[in-house]
């Protein structure tokens, strides 16, 4: 039996098999990319691995499931 | 019951401290007969050269049970039983023998219960099961005052409220077919996917409200903090300081923020225009249970439902109106110059009732909600003949503050706003002077303004800043609720009732569904919404609730039939539950996936284990007792087998806090059952305990 394709954060299935990740990672990097577009905007310039940086030291602030996607984005995204 | 003269007329009361009260002011020398039978007390009361005995149910003598012993769904066809026989906890059965024994003296039957669709409820079943009437006499009544009882008696009604009585019936049948067939189907899902019971229940109103939680939760756990940057300066204005706010309140990018105080810094300012203006504060309405609920969370911390229940409490001792109203009315018959009269006989009180019995002001400010079968909440004036529990007091103090603010003036104030201009950029120094406090006077400490004067300035004089700043900021997440907040969106979204909404929210505590006094979902909770978002989002959807509503609203109304809408009704959950069984599998399989990560989730680590130094001290549960304890990782290390063991609470949930006692070194939890939560040694014979324990008994 084929094993199911399993979100690398949570490891949910994930039912959207071109998705990466399971449904709130997916959602939640949607959410991040927002916030740097955003961020960008607000600082003029800020590069992706800084505003991941930033994130990550928002602990209160930035929810769970965008610090999650955040550290998986910055340690082992090839993007 | 031979001791008891017949025939007489039978008064069925709510509960055994209300048939006292009804039973002393019926009583033509205010002094009933009082027999126990059973245990339970009754009254005899003369009146009008009759005789009226009053007994005492104790809430609801009969629940809904399922005809038929199956533990399977659909399940459409029930029946009213007594509740002894359903619970075993439930205390009813000498309540019902009481009735049972006294209907046979009885020629005639007055219903005494609570005036709403409980009450009648209650009535009714008693009537129709335990007198083997189907209809009785009604009193309606808002508060347990001699007065008002007594004019309850005089214009009683002839028959039950049909209304209410539908009402509340098509309420019952509802919310226990919904709740039976739902938490069924969801057990056996599971079961029959994992092998194993457990039980999950959901109904028709915990459900919305679940959901609503998780989604609320889930909008924190997806937020992502924006930059945005505030201007901050202060201006000296003869000689004082004062802050002055920046035209816009909010920048959103950096680079404004710096542009404008490159372009103010160093310069001084020049006032451009001085306005005032009167603003008048109104005082707040009467309350109704939701905003007495909110209102007590607010200043005493109290939770919806101690709330309700010591409002219950001080409405049983005659000192305040019938709780569980939507209104914000107090119409003009209540007699508010005799309540205020009376009120002006109680110490705390008399200053502020005298001074509005001698304005000769009577006419209480109202809110816009209403309802029709009891008045805001206000305090009846009864003299208070006994010191009241700390709880009771704080709650009636703040009752007969709303209700005397109610007939204050409006507060006034003066506000003025100074403007400054520096280099095209405007600022803005705003404060308040009050002229008349009017109501806020009666209503302290529950609220109170301060007053923020600002110097007598000319216009076109120069300002000095002292500093002109721009401050980075973030924004931030929604908040948690808390259960008033929760209350407050269940009144917004129409989901549950005036009289079900506190009881709801607790149950999703006592369900191990949230936690916290910042509200959280559980792993438990979270699962449970999941897979019903993914596979039956009725459930978890607040619509079919407030449909549901509507339904019951009309049928109250009378505009529907209760018979031809209970039976659609089941024939729309019969098509709902096939659609459920016709994906029982997937649910089950889906709850089965998402409940095993959550008790992965569940697997926490507290640190190293001192004993054998290598394995770490885990929180488990076995799976063969299902009991939870912690246990050294090393115990299946065949080289160590470290068999050191703690046992830890085995409900409600535990956090580590990655510290150590200082009395042994082991680690410290968190243990939080519903709002309770403790920071405890895992060791059973730590001194730390024993401190506790102490204190606890103290």
């Amino acid at each position: 039996m084929k094993a199911n394709k399993q979100c690398p954060i949570c490891k949910k299935d994930i039912k959207n098999l071109q998705s990466q990740y399971c449904k709130n990672h997916s959602k939640a990097k949607e959410e991040l990319k927002k916030g740097y577009e955003a961020w960008l905007k607000a600082y003029g310039s800020f590069s992706w691995d800084d505003f991941l940086q930033k994130i990550l030291d928002l602990e209160g602030l930035a929810g769970d499931f965008v610090r999650e996607i955040a550290q998986h984005e910055f340690y082992f995204s090839n993007e | 019951m031979s001791s008891i003269e017949t025939p007489y007329i039978l008064g069925i009361a709510e509960k055994p401290q209300a048939a006292r009260r009804i039973a002393y002011a019926l009583d033509e020398n205010n002094k009933p007969q009082n027999k126990r039978l059973k245990n339970i007390p009754i009254y005899i009361c003369k009146r009008d050269g009759k005789s009226i005995v009053i007994a005492p149910a104790v809430g609801h003598l009969f629940t809904l049970s399922s005809i038929g012993k199956t533990w399977n769904y659909p399940v459409l066809d029930y029946e009213w039983v007594p509740s002894h026989l359903v619970y075993k906890n439930a205390r009813t059965k000498n309540f019902i023998d009481v009735f049972k024994s006294l209907a046979k003296g009885a020629d005639d039957v007055i219903i005494m219960t609570d005036f709403d669709r409980e009450g009648e409820v209650i009535g009714y079943l008693i009537l129709k099961y335990l007198v083997g009437k189907n209809n009785a006499e009604r009193m309606k009544f808002s508060t347990l005052t001699r007065r008002d009882i007594i004019n309850a008696f005089d214009q009683r009604e002839k028959s039950l409220d049909v209304g209410f009585l539908n009402s509340g019936l098509i309420r019952h049948y509802i919310d226990w077919l919904y709740g039976i067939n739902y938490s069924r189907a969801l057990s056996l899902a599971f079961k029959r996917v994992s092998g194993r019971f457990k039980t999950i229940s959901i109904g028709r109103v915990q459900g919305p409200t679940l959901g609503s939680v998780v989604e609320h939760e889930n909008s924190i756990k997806f937020f992502v903090p924006i930059p945005y940057w505030t201007i901050k300066s202060e201006v000296i204005l003869n000689k004082e300081n004062f802050t002055a706010d920046y035209e816009e309140a909010k920048l959103k990018t950096q680079k404004e923020a710096i542009q404008v105080v490159k372009d103010c810094s160093g310069l001084t300012g020049k006032i451009s225009n001085v306005s005032e203006e009167p603003s008048f504060l109104y005082p707040f309405p009467p309350f109704n249970l939701g905003n007495l609920q909110r209102e007590t969370y607010k200043h005493f911390k109290f939770s919806p439902t101690k709330t309700l229940e010591i409002a219950e409490k001080l409405y049983l001792k005659a000192l305040i109106s019938y709780p569980r109203t939507d209104s914000q009315k107090l119409p003009m018959t209540l007699g508010h110059k005799s309540i205020l009269v009376k009120i002006s006989k109680q110490h705390n009180y008399n200053v502020f009732a005298n001074e509005i019995i001698a304005a000769k002001k009577y006419k209480p400010r109202e809110g816009k909600q209403t309802d029709t079968a009891h008045p805001a909440i206000h305090p009846t004036g009864k003299e208070l003949n006994e010191t009241l529990p700390p709880d009771e007091k704080k709650l009636y103090g703040l009752i007969v503050k709303r209700y005397l603010s109610l007939f204050g003036k409006r507060a006034e104030f003066l506000k003025r706003t100074i403007q400054i201009l520096v280099n095209k950029h405007k600022y803005e120094v705003r404060g308040s002077k009050i002229l008349d406090e009017g109501w806020i006077r009666y209503y302290k400490p529950y609220y109170s303004v301060s007053e923020y004067i600002l110097p007598d300035v000319e216009i076109g004089t120069e300002v000095i800043f002292n500093y002109i700043e721009s401050k980075e900021h973030l924004t931030s997440p929604p908040r948690r609720f808390n259960e008033s907040t929760l209350l407050q969106y269940m009144e917004e979204e129409k989901i549950g009732t005036k009289a079900t909404r506190a009881g709801i929210i607790q149950t999703l505590f006592d369900r191990g569904y949230i936690g916290g006094k910042e509200i959280m979902p559980t792993p438990l909770g979270i699962s449970v919404v999941n897979v019903l978002q993914e596979q039956y989002p009725i459930l978890v959807k607040s619509e079919m609730t407030r449909n549901l509503e509507q339904i019951m609203e009309d049928v109250q109304n009378e505009n529907k039939d209760i018979q031809g809408t209970i039976l659609s009704i089941k024939r729309e959950l019969k098509d709902l539950l096939e659609l459920f069984h016709q994906k029982e599998t997937e649910i089950g399989l889906a709850l089965y996936k998402n409940l095993q990560l959550s008790e992965k989730s569940d697997i926490i680590v507290l640190g190293e284990c001192q004993q054998c130094k290598k394995g770490e001290l885990r929180i488990i549960r076995s799976k063969k007792t299902r009991k939870r304890f912690v246990a050294c990782s090393s115990y299946f290390d065949k080289a160590i087998i470290c068999s050191v063991t703690f046992p830890v609470p085995n409900t409600g949930t535990i956090k580590s806090t990655k510290k150590t006692c200082i009395h042994d070194g082991l680690p410290i939890i968190e243990w939080q059952k519903g709002r309770r939560k403790i920071s405890m040694c895992i060791s059973p014979d730590c001194p730390s305990k024993k401190e506790r324990e102490k204190n606890e008994s103290k």
